[in-house]
């Protein structure tokens, strides 16, 4: 189905545009708001990604089920990680602090929290390891291949993705303590 | 160190989505469509569109094409002739008093000036029914924009399969289906670019486009009182010695008129316009019972048109808009003359200034961003001039009238 889709929108159909955007929006809507996380940003980011898909349509080979989700998923994170490291200083700190809450090697349990809730929480994260976060997570770079997508040092990613997740483990922990 | 909750956060939220924000698509379409500006989304087909288009302007060139010019009245009184030119009045009348003056004044000397810059002698052109109103020049400043125009529309990807993409999007409609909270009922969407601010046109009407050669069979009383001399017909004695009347043929032919128009666009459909118009009136009064030859009275008006515009529909290569306006005249020259002489006569001075209202539909055809070849049938009015002065307008104060002309649409 994607690949009949592609074909016509590189015959100029604008239909076809409109049904792409369409079937893939939410999601690509989800992956900005999980980088960009300000509201206010994440229409101009979105709105380029959209663009450069396609213009740089005629570039994509599929080379399997998902390719073009991913390929188009690619996309918006690079526009992001571009508007990211553009606009804001993106600040890789250590608080310390979150070490003392939480004891080590304790198991995260992400039962009677949403998929909206855990996005929120993820979005609510620092800069930094918001976007270490992400990148090792859910596109499945290694720190060291982070370290060269951001300029820093593999070291830094490695650590920022340590912070990362004790703070978001603390903060499901408090929103299920704050739903009981 | 346990990574597992991490990738479960990974399958939770692989297929997460979310709302997109309001106006994503009007953008990305804008943004991808830098020159032309979206169709207006509507359910009317474009072959139908069209048809109806050609519809109505058929339609109207066929009017008056057929219309026939005869006049119904035959009297024998310029009393009745007055009468009848009264019960002709449009209603749009009533409002033209208050509208005639009204943003005239300082719009004039401005236009004037830019005017005095421009090009065409033709505004004083002679009344030559085949010359064409373009001058030399205008081809190749529109050559010139069109390459610019050409350039400007290339996106920042500079293959070209994404300008035809850019393109494609740009007629698509605003928004592909009504499952996102987004505008797209906005039937015209606003473009971040400002739309062409300033046109500028040439145009030709009237005479040159319909039948010449009507002939009336109005009566006109001329007084007696010197046979043998070309007489002052009565139209110039203001209608003294009603008696010993002969009646006259006058023959009126439409007018021929050339102009220089300028437009400056309010916004995306409201646009201004004013120019300078030359209007040559040719009549002929012939005296029936007489062997002498026929008087030839040429009047020569100079004109200022006030008038705004709606633009009705557009696409990438069409426009179809709307118009209603006022003109002043002026004749600025009035000749009188039988065979190689000149009448001495009261209508000899006589300059009056004419007043107009008018209102129009037009259809324009654009090859280009900036240039536009138009078509305009209308329907005139021509109020009374004070004199009593015997012309086409006063024969047909409520007149169709076609003109036909170039345009040039620029940026600020």
């Amino acid at each position: 189905m994607d690949e009949q889709l592609v074909a016509r929108i590189l015959q100029n159909d604008q239909r076809a545009m409109g049904l792409l955007y369409q079937r893939y929006v939410g999601i690509l809507t989800s992956v900005c708001y999980r980088y960009v996380a300000q509201e206010s940003d994440v229409k101009d980011v979105l709105q380029n990604s959209f663009v450069k898909i396609f213009t740089s349509l005629s570039t994509f080979k599929f080379h399997g089920e998902d390719s073009l989700k991913a390929w188009m998923t690619r996309i918006v994170v690079n526009e992001s990680l571009n508007f990211l490291q553009s606009r804001k200083k993106m600040l890789f700190v250590e608080d310390e602090r979150i070490l003392r809450d939480l004891p080590d090697e304790e198991e995260v349990n992400l039962d009677r929290i949403s998929d909206d809730e855990l996005h929120q929480l993820i979005r609510e994260l620092p800069d930094g390891y918001r976007t270490v976060l992400n990148l090792f997570v859910f596109e499945g770079l290694s720190h060291r291949q982070i370290a060269e997508l951001l300029s820093i040092k593999e070291s830094t990613s490695a650590s920022q993705f340590y912070f990362a997740k004790r703070q978001l483990a603390k903060r499901i922990k408090d929103l299920k303590n704050k739903k009981e | 160190m346990k990574e597992e909750w991490t990738d479960k956060l990974k399958t939770r939220l692989e297929h997460h989505e979310m709302t997109p924000p309001e106006g994503l698509w009007e953008g990305i379409s804008e943004q991808m469509n830098l020159a032309e500006k979206p169709v207006r989304k509507s359910s009317f087909p474009l072959s139908k569109r069209w048809i109806a288009t050609a519809a109505t302007l058929l339609a109207l060139a066929g009017f008056f094409t057929f219309y026939d010019f005869k006049d119904d009245a035959t009297s024998s009184s310029p009393v009745n002739i007055a009468e009848k030119a009264e019960s002709h009045q449009a209603p749009a009348q009533e409002q033209t008093p208050e509208e005639k003056p009204v943003g005239e004044e300082p719009a004039v000397p401005r236009m004037r000036s830019l005017l005095a810059q421009a090009v065409p002698a033709n505004s004083k052109a002679a009344p030559a029914a085949t010359e064409s109103p373009e001058p030399s020049a205008p081809p190749v400043i529109a050559e010139e924009k069109v390459t610019e125009t050409t350039a400007d529309e290339k996106t920042a990807e500079t293959s070209q399969a994404s300008a035809q993409t850019a393109r494609r999007i740009a007629q698509a409609s605003s928004s592909p289906t009504p499952t996102y909270q987004q505008n797209d009922g906005k039937p015209y969407s606003e473009e971040g670019k400002s739309p062409h601010q300033w046109s500028f046109g040439l145009h030709a009407s009237g005479g040159l486009l319909a039948d010449n050669s009507h002939q009336q069979n109005n009566h006109y009383p001329i007084s007696q009182s010197d046979p043998l001399s070309p007489s002052p017909i009565s139209q110039y004695n203001g209608g003294e010695n009603p008696q010993n009347e002969t009646p006259i043929k006058a023959s009126h032919r439409l007018p021929i008129r050339f102009g220089l128009k300028i437009g400056y666009q309010l916004s995306e459909r409201w646009a201004l316009q004013t120019g300078i118009t030359y209007t040559y009136l040719y009549s002929e009064f012939t005296l029936v019972n007489r062997q002498q030859p026929a008087i030839e009275q040429r009047l020569h008006y100079v004109g200022i048109p006030l008038g705004i515009s709606y633009q009705i529909w557009k696409n990438s290569h069409f426009r179809l808009y709307a118009s209603a306006g006022a003109t002043a005249e002026k004749v600025v020259k009035n000749s009188q003359k039988s065979g190689d002489s000149k009448i001495n006569s009261h209508s000899d001075g006589e300059k009056p200034l004419q007043w107009s209202v008018n209102t129009a539909l037009g259809a324009e055809y654009q090859p280009t961003k900036q240039l536009g070849i138009y078509l305009e049938p209308s329907l005139d009015y021509y109020f009374k001039d004070g004199t009593g002065l015997e012309h086409y307008y006063k024969e047909h104060p409520l007149s169709p009238g076609i003109e036909f002309g170039l345009r040039w649409h620029l940026n600020p």
